[in-house]
């Protein structure tokens, strides 16, 4: 290496001194240390993302398991005013209709033979689906069905 | 070579006592600063640094180990976050970087330019990794080997990385 090297190191060596102890370089604040609150800067955005789960997470425990979810969106969409564009959504989320007059209807053709042939297989055709027929009348004929495994 | 030493006599601490970790932030923030801040250049962005290589250092404080002194320990979280630092600020400076492409130089005397011009802008100038190798060299006074076992290289890197620094160092400051 060359003679001045030497010379070199030890000039920029205490220039470098010289300009990073010219710095004034202080404890930021010596009661509380800094580097203890820093990770707390976390604390507002991860409070926000658990409140947004949660409430993510009701609104779909909610609407997975209604029956009526067409209602839950006509509501929202009255809610927000939005015009409702499904007039379908009647016939689909419609089972409270028959299955009030359907048990009834079940129930009385003992006593009118004249209304039990057509009668009767028109109720069945009204309610198709087991399940639709089953919330629906909770009273007179499953109540009664639903309890003689238990009595017999 | 001038400059303090590594450990201190009364340097005893216990990994993961937080008066400990008090007491070694108080005695180390402002040299950890000066540090940083021959590697990022300015005086705001190196307490930045050094506030966040202590936070990182807080949390992993039970992990200490140690066979390797608390201020080099320390010394490599700050070279890292500072390095870290660089990176981030060069993604930054592109667009005005790109833009003062081609434009003139800003201007300089050329008397100035040997002996007055300050080292730390141009130590800025050098990759990171030099510039820390030098700062803790010629700064700090640690040997080849406490700078490599600091930072986690071999001691010949280190070397490589102060030779490297001085010899760019010195065609900057001295132009040749």
């Amino acid at each position: 290496m060359e003679p001045d090297q030497g010379t070199f190191e030890r000039d920029m060596s205490a220039r470098l001194r010289a300009e990073l102890d010219a710095l004034d370089v202080s404890l930021p604040i010596a009661a509380a240390a800094p580097y203890r609150i820093r990770p707390l800067k976390l604390v507002p955005a991860l409070a926000m993302a658990v409140g947004a789960a949660l409430v993510l997470g009701t609104v779909a425990a909610v609407a997975s398991s209604t029956p009526y979810v067409g209602q839950l969106v006509q509501a929202a969409e009255q809610t927000l005013g939005l015009p409702s564009h499904r007039p379908d959504t009647t016939t689909v989320n419609q089972p409270s209709p028959s299955p009030s007059v359907t048990p009834t209807e079940r129930a009385e053709p003992s006593g009118s033979p004249e209304s039990e042939a057509p009668g009767g297989s028109g109720a069945q055709r009204e309610s198709p689906d087991p399940t639709r027929s089953s919330r629906g009348s909770p009273e007179p004929g499953e109540g009664a069905g639903g309890s003689s495994p238990g009595d017999g | 070579m001038a400059g303090t030493p590594w450990r201190a006599p009364d340097e005893r601490y216990t990994p993961g006592d937080l008066e400990d970790f008090d007491r070694l932030y108080r005695a180390s923030y402002a040299r950890i600063v000066r540090t940083v801040a021959g590697i990022v250049g300015s005086l705001e962005a190196a307490e930045d640094c050094a506030q966040e290589s202590f936070a990182r250092a807080y949390r992993a404080w039970g992990g200490w180990r140690p066979e390797v002194p608390a201020e080099a320990w320390l010394h490599r979280i700050a070279v890292n976050t500072a390095i870290s630092y660089r990176r981030k600020e060069q993604i930054r400076t592109l667009p005005s970087l790109l833009r003062r492409l081609g434009a003139p130089a800003p201007h300089s005397d050329p008397a100035d330019a040997a002996t007055n011009r300050a080292v730390l802008p141009e130590l800025r100038r050098l990759p990171p990794r030099q510039s820390a190798a030098v700062i803790l060299r010629y700064y700090h006074g640690y040997t080849n080997r406490e700078i490599a076992a600091a930072l986690g290289v071999s001691e010949r890197t280190i070397g490589q990385r102060i030779a490297d620094g001085l010899s760019a160092l010195r065609i900057r400051l001295e132009g040749r």
